[in-house]
């Protein structure tokens, strides 16, 4: 039985638009379960990233409730739900977002920084090694401007997990990279969660759901079917690909 | 018709900027259309009350005796003369309101015709000046200012041996000597007192109690051929006639001018220093507002480009707005000077005595401010030329500048100062963005610091010493030429009761002609007297005289230069041994020893000074010494703060108006500056707060950064102040006299300017953050 860290109840988002309103979430309910790869997949507009900007706190939900540890994520105040960034939740977003005027170890380094539980010494050595298993040692002194896309994205990535985060939120973490970069980040983000770390990530990227151990398929706002994989590198890829894209056709994607 | 839809959209897209520069233009041209409007308004007042009072263009003080009957017919039938005439008045050694007293040389005369009463609160006049009956005086604002007296009060006048009992029944316009700054006061009575005091005058002199008191204001007219100015006009009726040699005291129709609105002058030449400094920094954020809009809206152009606007069409696009925002600003500014403007003009009424008239040169403003658009246009067009570099292809594509470049300033990212260390990092990687903020807080720190050096500079006591009215707590008027011998006596009974300091000891002033010219000149009993020697040194021998710099500039002097010095129709040639400096006449005067001046006139002792150790016991030792000495002299304490009180509180209102600037300046440009930076980096901060910033802790760091920026500007600012304010100090007050400061830095200087400042910036910055609450992470979101 695996235990659920993150639910959502009921979760409903909705944005004024011309005097009206849009639902992009509709009544959606689902747990997050601890060192699962949990993938979104869905057409175009059909409300995934808005679903990973509901449940990792970045954004506020209309109605619902999204329950982390008990506590309603979505009635946080903001120091509360800033503290839930650096500590618990991880992110890691499609245009890398690297903060241009940081060195990429500086960057990995500053959320560490915010986690007072940890020692400056200790999270250096942590971003040490996380650039090390990113391949980015070479670079960690040049700036984000200085690199290349695949290693803007997995500066974001080691940034990302460098307080050791209970749930790795990703935004198609790979849509802006070419195929070799976006192996290289999947290879990264298989190995966390190899190594335990849950993940949930929107992609519409298929090779990037290959990745996943549970794939949900969100259509019109809502969570329309779900599809559990053994863990990567168990089975044979391509039979686990046909089996992905057979389960897509059937949800019309 | 294009052009407008866009910069129509353009303003309402960018209501910030475009309020911010409306609002810094309001604040430049509401100072500087007040400002201008002052002086113009004391000027017009001025020129208007000696219209009416038919001041003559030369005015000598002569001592009836000197004043033969054909000296004056020399003098009216002089080809130059138009006309001349004569006003009889009684010399008083000394006028006493209270516990005050005024020494200087007061002339009492009968009231003179066209000189009108002020009603009660000095903004205009009464409709007609009621006859004064016996017992009463009218006295002019400057003796109001200096012996802080009422309207009802009683004044003791102190002419020869008598002393008068005089009630005031109000106060007069004296276009002539009615300043506060003037030395020399008039004191108008009535007929029959003025009968009387002459008859008692004379009485006492036929008793040889006293010399002859009586003083012949004698006013030279020039005629309508005389194209000279009234110095040339006084300086060839003298070589002519020897008029001035006769005289102890003149003043051209200029130079009473220039005294009656040195203050205004003065003030106002600070002021506008200022807001030039002011008006230089506005341009600076108006270009830097320029340059960063073309860099935030590169897409926008590079698109407008595409669609085949050129160049000069865009140039026009920015130039029209911000032109437009500084002529709004411009109007609002002009509106809001007009109250200033009246109700500043009538600030200086205390120690001018002129009631202003109350416009404003709608010419010279608007030549000035047009020159200020001008600039301030070709600047805009200037940095506007950047967008010729605009391409629409990388444009379209989604050109998008970095705002960040490598700064070889690596400070380290530290745990424990975590949004200080942030927020020097933002600050060196982008420092082209805080160029700007920095010039501008360097520019005004830079004034803060020189308002606050003048300010220690001229203080309560100081002023007086940078009138060349060398300040002290006890005056001594010798009556008779008494001998070193007694000085010391005297000086033995002040100090039984506290130690002191010589202040000075010295004649009357007198006006020597030096080369022909009328100069001032101050007579001290020894070198050590002469104060503020700037190049030589002080006169040593009786052939030697010091002269300021500005006499020296004025006549072409320099020092080891041999001139001819008369008086009296006495001659004699000394050497310029040294240049000081001294505020007395404008800063044109000389000094000598008794023992330099002897060679021409007979010398002798007049007046002593002293500084007290103990002022509390002031008034006393002067009851003292007039009870056991009141033969031979008549000491005074010094209480009254007249004018040098009135000095220290119009810069202290100085001083708080550049600071009250300063901060609105602040606010300003923080705000301007802030809403850009904002918009550049409203990413960065949605980034922040994805990675668990809040957003106070990113408000702090946008708030440290300009506090760096106003820390950097504070220093140089404060350098530039330590090289330059003297220079600048000198420049400016070298109009009233004062040719060579010597200004004391003191770290106080610096803190105030640097702590307001640097405050006023963090404050200011933070406040103005207030919008990164609204930055939400969801923005960093691609659907």
């Amino acid at each position: 039985m695996k235990s659920s860290i993150l639910s959502a109840k009921e979760v409903s988002k909705s944005f004024a638009h011309n005097g009206g309103q849009v639902h992009i979430l509709s009544h959606v309910s689902l747990d997050l379960y601890k060192g699962d790869f949990t993938v979104v997949m869905g057409a175009s507009g059909s409300g995934k990233s808005t679903l990973l900007y509901a449940l990792s706190g970045m954004d506020r939900v209309t109605a619902g409730q999204v329950l982390y540890n008990g506590r309603n994520i979505a009635a946080l105040k903001e120091k509360e739900l800033s503290k839930l960034r650096y500590s618990d939740f991880g992110f890691v977003f499609q245009q890398m977002h690297l903060l241009g005027n940081l060195s990429i170890f500086e960057n990995v380094v500053v959320p560490g920084y915010l986690n007072k539980k940890n020692t400056a010494d200790k999270v250096r050595k942590k971003a040490h090694e996380l650039l090390d298993r990113m391949g980015l040692s070479a670079v960690k002194t040049h700036l984000p401007s200085q690199v290349s896309g695949g290693e803007q994205q997995r500066c974001a990535i080691a940034r990302a997990v460098i307080n050791t985060p209970v749930v790795l939120f990703a935004d198609e973490p790979t849509g802006a990279l070419n195929r070799q970069n976006s192996t290289g980040v999947l290879d990264l983000l298989t190995g966390l969660n190899e190594d335990g770390q849950s993940i949930l990530m929107v992609t519409h990227d298929l090779k990037a759901a290959l990745r996943a151990t549970r794939i949900l398929y969100l259509e019109d706002g809502n969570i329309t079917g779900e599809l559990s994989l053994p863990a990567y590198g168990t089975q044979d890829e391509k039979s686990r690909e046909t089996q992905v894209n057979a389960w897509l056709e059937s949800m019309e994607w | 018709m294009g052009l407008f839809t866009i910069i129509m959209a353009d303003i309402r897209n960018k209501k910030g900027s475009f309020i911010n520069i409306v609002l810094l233009m309001a604040v430049i041209s509401m100072a500087l259309v007040s400002i201008l409007g002052v002086q113009g308004n004391v000027y017009g007042g001025m020129e208007d009350a000696q219209k009416r009072a038919g001041t003559g263009n030369v005015l000598c003080l002569v001592y009836k005796d000197n004043l033969s009957g054909r000296l004056v017919s020399d003098v009216e039938n002089h080809p130059l003369v138009e006309c001349v005439k004569e006003i009889e008045t009684l010399e008083a050694s000394e006028v006493v309101y209270k516990d005050y007293s005024y020494g200087n040389q007061v002339l009492v005369q009968k009231v003179r015709p066209g000189y009108r009463l002020f009603n009660s609160k000095g903004t205009g006049f009464l409709d007609s000046t009621p006859e004064l009956k016996q017992g009463e005086v009218y006295i002019s604002q400057g003796m109001k200012t200096n012996l802080l007296c009422e309207t009802g009060g009683m004044l003791d006048i102190k002419i020869g041996t008598y002393i008068y009992k005089f009630k005031i029944a109000g106060i007069i316009e004296d276009p002539e000597l009615g300043a506060a700054v003037m030395g020399w006061k008039n004191i108008f009575i009535s007929d029959g007192d003025y009968e009387k005091i002459y008859s008692d005058n004379i009485k006492a002199v036929k008793n040889k109690k006293t010399g002859d008191k009586t003083v012949i204001q004698f006013y030279i007219y020039k005629n309508n051929k005389c194209s000279l100015t009234d110095a040339r006009f006084i300086r060839q009726v003298n070589l002519d006639t020897g008029i001035s040699d006769m005289s102890f005291g003149i003043m051209t129709k200029t130079m009473i001018f220039d005294y009656t609105c040195l203050y205004p002058k003065t003030i106002c030449i600070i002021l506008t220093v200022f807001i030039i400094l002011l008006l230089a920094a506005v341009i600076v954020v108006i270009c830097h507002s320029v340059s960063t809009w073309i860099r935030m809206e590169y897409i926008a152009f590079g698109i407008m480009k595409s669609q085949g606007f050129v160049n000069w069409q865009i140039q026009i696009i920015l130039v029209v707005q911000y032109f437009s925002a500084q002529v709004i600003g411009t109007v609002f500014g002009i509106l809001a000077a007009i109250p200033m403007c009246r109700i500043v003009s009538n600030l200086f009424f205390p120690v001018t005595g002129i009631v202003p008239i109350k416009q404003i040169s709608i010419g010279k403003c608007s030549i000035i401010l047009s020159g200020i658009f001008l600039v301030s246009v070709l600047c805009i067009i200037i940095v506007t030329r950047k967008t010729a570099d605009i391409s629409p292809v990388r444009a379209v594509s989604g050109w998008k500048s970095e705002i960040y470049f490598d700064s070889r300033i690596k400070a380290a990212i530290s745990q424990k100062a975590l949004s200080a260390s942030l927020a020097f990092r933002q600050f060196t990687s982008n420092k082209r963005q805080y160029t700007g903020v920095i010039l501008v807080v360097s520019m005004l720190v830079y004034f803060m610091v020189t308002m606050m050096l003048l300010e220690n500079l001229i203080n309560k006591t100081s002023v007086w010493d940078a009138m060349g009215i060398m300040y002290s707590d006890l005056e001594i008027n010798l009556e008779k030429n008494i001998s070193d011998t007694k000085i010391a006596e005297i000086e033995e009974t002040i100090s039984k009761s506290s130690g002191f300091k010589v202040s000075y000891k010295c004649c009357s002033n007198f006006y020597f002609s030096i080369n022909g010219e009328k100069i001032l000149s101050a007579i001290y009993s020894s070198p050590e007297y002469i104060k503020a020697v700037s190049k030589g040194r002080a006169p040593l021998y009786n052939n030697e005289i010091a002269i300021t710099e500005i006499t020296a500039g004025n006549l072409g002097l320099e020092i080891g230069d041999k001139v001819f010095i008369g008086y009296n129709g006495q001659k004699e040639e000394y050497i310029i041994s040294g240049l000081n400096q001294d505020m007395r006449d404008a800063g044109i005067n000389c000094s000598m020893t008794t023992e330099a001046a002897s060679r021409i006139m007979d010398t002798h002792i007049v007046y002593l000074g002293y500084i007290l150790d103990n002022r509390e016991k002031g008034k006393d030792i002067s009851d003292g010494l007039n009870n056991k000495y009141g033969d031979i002299l008549y000491a005074c304490f010094n209480e009254s703060p007249g004018i040098g009180s009135t000095f220290e509180l119009t810069l202290n209102v100085m001083t708080l108006v550049v600071y009250a600037f300063s901060i609105v300046f602040a606010m300003i440009v923080v705000q301007m500056v802030c809403s850009k930076a904002f918009i550049r980096e409203r990413r960065d901060i949605c980034i922040y707060k994805a990675l668990g910033f809040t957003s106070a802790g990113l408000r702090l760091q946008f708030a440290i950064r300009f506090l760096i920026a106003a820390f950097i500007g504070t220093v140089i600012g404060s350098a530039a102040a330590i090289i330059f304010s003297e220079k600048m100090l000198s420049f400016i007050l070298r109009v009233v006299g004062i040719s060579n400061l010597k200004v004391k830095f003191s770290l106080s200087v610096f803190v105030m300017p640097a702590v307001l400042i640097c405050t006023s910036f963090f404050l200011f910055a933070f406040i103005s953050s207030r919008r990164i609450k609204r930055a939400g992470t969801r923005e960093l979101v691609i659907e």
